[in-house]
């Protein structure tokens, strides 16, 4: 049974509260079904308009609801909660957004398959976020740290940031440049984006529960990985106080920093260890 | 047509879960089924109630409401 004769079954069951004829044998006539539970709308209704057809399940008995209901699965359609499929669409909006697709496109041929949808979810993210729809990212982020974790978090958070552009696609094109074929320089740039996505060698990012304790440790925590700077990040007044407090108090070889509205962005360099050599006594 | 949309208002949900034999757990806040077995989405996960978003075909499977399992559904669209 088709979406159409699904619901020309269900209709030509009620009583014609409106004065429309749902003609089965030409599927273009309903162009979207939604389903709704009201004491108050008439068992359907049809919009002229756009075509669409709206089915109020707290009109139908129980018997009708469950067969039209079973029988709209049976026929493979999708049953998707409004708030969700606004959701979705908006997803596809912006994914189709050239930029995305060209990102989506780098990445998909050079980092494990299994983090591709963390970086659409990011991508997501990153639209929504420069949209101001706060509440919006912060939802998702929550969601993409609960299913992928820390990885996840460090990737909502690197994608925001920008380091996709400023980073990771740079590194790839400084590799492809060096005398390597194209599969050494995608297996270099695997372990690179491994490291980036797992331990950020260089990059702190200041969420709220952090505090000054752990932000100076975090901070010491990427000298190991030798590098002679360290960028901090932070969005929200107490997050953008925190990094300056730190900050102030270490020893720094130099130091760079970069406010947006609420967003601040903090290059330090690591103070480099002297290393005073004493003149060896003659004959010693 | 394969995978068509039909939406559903928040108001219809209970509805909905009724007709497939399906309600949400008041100890717990997860779905269960007919036979009080928790349900899981695609990837396993238990579904809670309020992370209810539909259902299509494929031993009834259950969509959740967060990004990623939206993301997956709408590469089967």
């Amino acid at each position: 049974m088709s979406l159409i004769e699904a619901i020309g079954k269900l209709i030509s069951n009620l009583p014609p509260l409106i004065n429309v004829k749902i003609d089965v044998k030409q599927p273009t006539v309903i162009s979207t079904l939604n389903i709704i539970k009201d004491d108050h709308s008439q068992p359907y209704t049809l919009n002229p308009v756009d075509n669409s057809c709206t089915v109020n399940l707290g009109k139908l008995d129980a018997q009708k609801k469950n067969d039209f209901l079973t029988s709209l699965i049976e026929e493979g359609n999708v049953l998707l909660l409004e708030k969700a499929k606004s959701e979705v669409d908006s997803f596809r909006t912006e994914e189709r957004v050239p930029e995305n697709q060209a990102i989506i496109q780098f990445l998909s041929s050079k980092i494990p398959p299994e983090d591709l949808n963390i970086w659409r979810a990011a991508l997501y993210l990153r639209a929504s976020f420069k949209k101001g729809l706060s509440a919006i990212v912060t939802r998702i982020k929550l969601e993409i740290m609960e299913k992928y974790g820390d990885k996840g978090r460090n990737i909502a958070n690197l994608c925001t940031a920008g380091y996709l552009e400023e980073w990771l696609i740079p590194s790839y094109e400084k590799l492809k440049q060096a005398p390597n074929d194209e599969e050494s320089a995608k297996s270099s740039f695997l372990k690179l984006y491994m490291l980036l996505v797992n331990e950020l060698p260089f990059t702190v990012f200041v969420c709220h529960k952090m505090s000054l304790v752990d932000l100076r440790q975090e901070i010491d925590s990427r000298k190991k990985y030798g590098m002679d700077f360290v960028n901090i990040h932070g969005i929200g007044e107490d997050n953008v106080a925190k990094i300056k407090t730190v900050v102030d108090e270490i020893e720094k070889e130099n130091y760079s920093e970069e406010k947006k509205g609420n967003i601040l962005f903090v290059r330090v360099g690591f103070k480099k260890n002297k290393t005073i050599s004493t003149p060896k006594e003659p004959g010693e | 047509m394969k995978n068509r949309i039909v939406t559903f208002s928040q108001a219809a949900k209970t509805e909905i879960l009724d007709a497939f034999n399906l309600k949400v757990d008041q100890a717990t806040g997860y779905l269960i089924d007919g036979q009080g077995k928790i349900v899981s989405s695609p990837d396993g996960d238990p579904v809670e109630g309020r992370h209810f978003a539909g259902l299509k075909k494929g031993s009834l499977e259950i969509i959740k409401s967060d990004i990623n399992s939206l993301i997956k559904l709408s590469d089967t669209l």
